[in-house]
């Protein structure tokens, strides 16, 4: 259709992208009565995207506005705050708009991709560029000096925020035609005008959160000294410092552990638990579980204060303020949040209708992909709260991981469980990336290290056997079954039992990946772990190629950790 | 109705979305680090340990997998079978 606007094909993807209950599956694009998104669109949208990614962490690592706020000039310190707050306002606003418009996200992807005229993408990139480079030499001349060298006139500013905007709205116009953006800013204005107003909303609750910070903090350490009181027959307070604990272990009540964070966390999780389920729940009585999911979990961070002293006083004061004191406000956070949502789901009060007591099929393929790894990370939440440094109960995690996968091991006999040589040489790859990505000079004489080196030989031997066990065995069968098992086809189509295995496209690849990054903490080493583990899979589409993959490559880790002693890798 | 209720959760979503940002962003310790000797023979006897936040982001990935794995479990329950 060029030339003639948008056609019928693509009011047709408007119509699809903004029903509110249109389901994404792969049938997506007959339905839509419109081609399939061409490959090379779909990859200069993500390149595109990794670019503005880039641009903004090198513009960000390079330059700062703090200094604006001690400089000269009048604009200065509106200029510095205003910047600050608007990115604040910003990545809040697209993570409310990525809230929003959730299961819409890959249409709204394909009918970005979906060509109705010529886009000459290249001609905005090119302006797009030198719009950058106007932009970073504005910056520099702003930014990059003392703050009595910051220029006085007014046309500076003006021209940083005027070449920003222009560069940002340049590389729009190189990911879709202008028209989209006029039509997606028409038909899908609530959704852009909640992420603003979500974004807007963030800023200023935070700016009112510092103003009434400590107000939780006196209820707390009261709790918390009377709680002592129970345990201990002598118990040291001091309000004006806010110290609490007894006569040999106490700590400070800072802001921080008042109780504000836990409230926001299981609030977070309960709005979107309501949101996502929102047709199954009674409205309004089910709003009741905010404020009490606030309560709870306010008490539980006074009882988490008082075992943390007690543990410190009675037992071991590296354990209280190692592993506890890092992993016991989070287990209250699970606690808290997950508890009260289980009982909802089993209470008439609260849900239109209860579930049925038999899970459908797809349910029970879901949980036997997913179930393993989510006890590998609750074992290890639980382990390393009472550990302090190396997390001597690991053999734990081993155990319960086994015990999942094979309580599910009717499930896995669906798998075709053979090996391949590319699964083999993708783990070797992986192996290498994954060492040549490691920050150089790391330090060997790391906590694992050194713990092993205060332990009995024979237990040493215990532990480092089920290291290994872990590493090479569970983990992997764990990790692939749920990122490429469930994740990777999940982001395909809803439905994923539907998909067949190795069908992905490499938004699917691309979002699994991430999420396997974050949850390895190297996110770059991590994402192209998980891409590499995709490929594997679609080699045969067998899911034991990715398995195979990931197991050669913890194997060869753990062969290194022993060869060059590089416990770091371990951590 | 249920429009209302979305825009209840969405007003109720903004001011937590902020509240729990600037909680976390606040989670260094503001008290100072350094150890302080009391020496009332009723005050502790060992340094007293510096504030600590309630939520350790180092720490976050176990719980918040956890937590997604469960809602998504749950919204497999729901969802109707593919045709």
């Amino acid at each position: 259709m060029p030339g003639g606007g948008l056609g019928a094909a693509s009011r047709r993807v408007w119509r699809a992208v903004l029903g509110k209950t249109w389901p994404v599956t792969t049938e997506t694009p007959k339905r839509l009565g419109i081609l399939s998104t061409p490959l090379s669109p779909a990859r200069r949208g993500t390149g595109l995207l990794v670019l503005l990614g880039l641009e903004l962490v090198a513009l960000t690592r390079s330059f700062t506005t703090q200094g604006l706020l001690r400089a000269a000039p009048w604009w200065a310190w509106w200029l510095g705050s205003a910047a600050s707050a608007g990115v604040y306002i910003g990545l809040a606003g697209v993570a409310a708009f990525l809230v929003l418009v959730g299961p819409r996200l890959p249409a709204l992807w394909q009918a970005m991709h979906t060509p109705t005229r010529p886009h000459r993408w290249w001609l905005w990139l090119v302006w797009h560029s030198i719009a950058v480079g106007v932009f970073t030499l504005v910056s520099a001349a702003l930014l990059d000096v003392e703050p009595a060298a910051v220029p006085p006139s007014l046309l500076w500013p003006v021209a940083w925020i005027l070449s920003g905007v222009t560069a940002l709205l340049l590389w729009l116009g190189a990911l879709a035609p202008p028209s989209f953006w006029w039509h997606w800013l028409h038909e899908d204005s609530t959704a852009v005008l909640g992420a603003t107003l979500a974004g807007v909303g963030a800023w200023g609750c935070g700016q009112l959160g510092q103003a009434f910070w400590r107000l939780l903090a006196e209820p707390t350490f009261w709790v918390v000294r009377h709680l002592l009181g129970v345990l201990y027959a002598e118990v040291h307070a001091d309000l004006p410092q806010m110290v609490v604990g007894t006569t040999t272990f106490a700590v400070v009540i800072d802001p921080g552990c008042s109780g504000y964070e836990g409230i926001g966390c299981v609030t977070l999780l309960l709005l979107l638990y309501l949101w996502w389920f929102r047709t199954h729940l009674r409205f309004p009585q089910v709003l009741l579980l905010l404020p009490l999911g606030a309560l709870a979990v306010w008490v539980a961070n006074a009882l988490r204060i008082t075992v943390l002293i007690a543990l410190g006083t009675s037992l071991s004061p590296a354990v209280a303020l190692g592993g506890f004191h890092s992993q016991a406000g989070w287990i209250a956070f699970l606690l808290v949040g997950l508890g009260l949502i289980a009982v909802t789901q089993r209470c008439h009060l609260f849900v239109v209708a209860l579930p049925a007591s038999s899970a459908p099929a797809h349910a029970q393929y879901a949980t036997a992909l997913l179930m393993p790894l989510l006890v590998l990370m609750a074992t290890m939440v639980v382990t390393s709260a009472v550990s302090s440094g190396v997390d001597w109960l690991y053999p734990v995690r081993v155990v319960a991981t086994s015990v999942a996968l094979w309580s599910f091991r009717h499930v896995y006999r669906r798998f075709a469980w053979t090996w391949s040589w590319p699964a083999l040489g993708l783990g070797l790859a992986v192996f290498g990336l994954w060492l040549l990505l490691e920050p150089a000079g790391h330090d060997r004489s790391t906590v694992v290290a050194e713990g092993l080196a205060q332990l009995p030989a024979g237990l040493t031997v215990v532990w480092v056997g089920f290291r290994v066990l872990g590493s090479v065995l569970t983990v992997p069968i764990a990790e692939e079954l749920a990122f490429r098992g469930y994740v990777l086809p999940t982001l395909v189509a809803p439905a994923f039992e539907t998909v067949r295995p190795g069908h992905y496209t490499w938004w699917a690849c691309l979002g699994s990946s991430l999420l396997f990054g974050v949850l390895h903490g190297r996110w770059l080493a991590g994402t192209l772990a998980g891409i590499g583990y995709a490929l594997a899979l679609r080699h045969r589409g067998q899911l034991a190629d990715a398995v195979v993959a990931h197991m050669t490559t913890n194997a060869l880790i753990a062969a290194y950790v022993f060869s060059h002693h590089a416990w770091s890798l371990w951590e | 109705m249920r429009r209302r209720v979305t825009q209840v959760l969405i007003v109720l979503g903004i001011c937590w979305l902020g509240f729990t940002g600037m909680a976390l962003a606040q989670n260094q310790p503001t008290r100072p680090t350094s150890p302080t000797q009391p020496t009332s023979p009723t005050q502790p006897t060992s340094p007293t340990q510096p504030g600590a936040p309630e939520i350790d982001v180092g720490a976050a990935t176990g719980a918040l997998t956890i937590a997604a794995g469960a809602l998504t479990l749950l919204r497999e329950r729901w969802r109707r079978p593919s045709a």
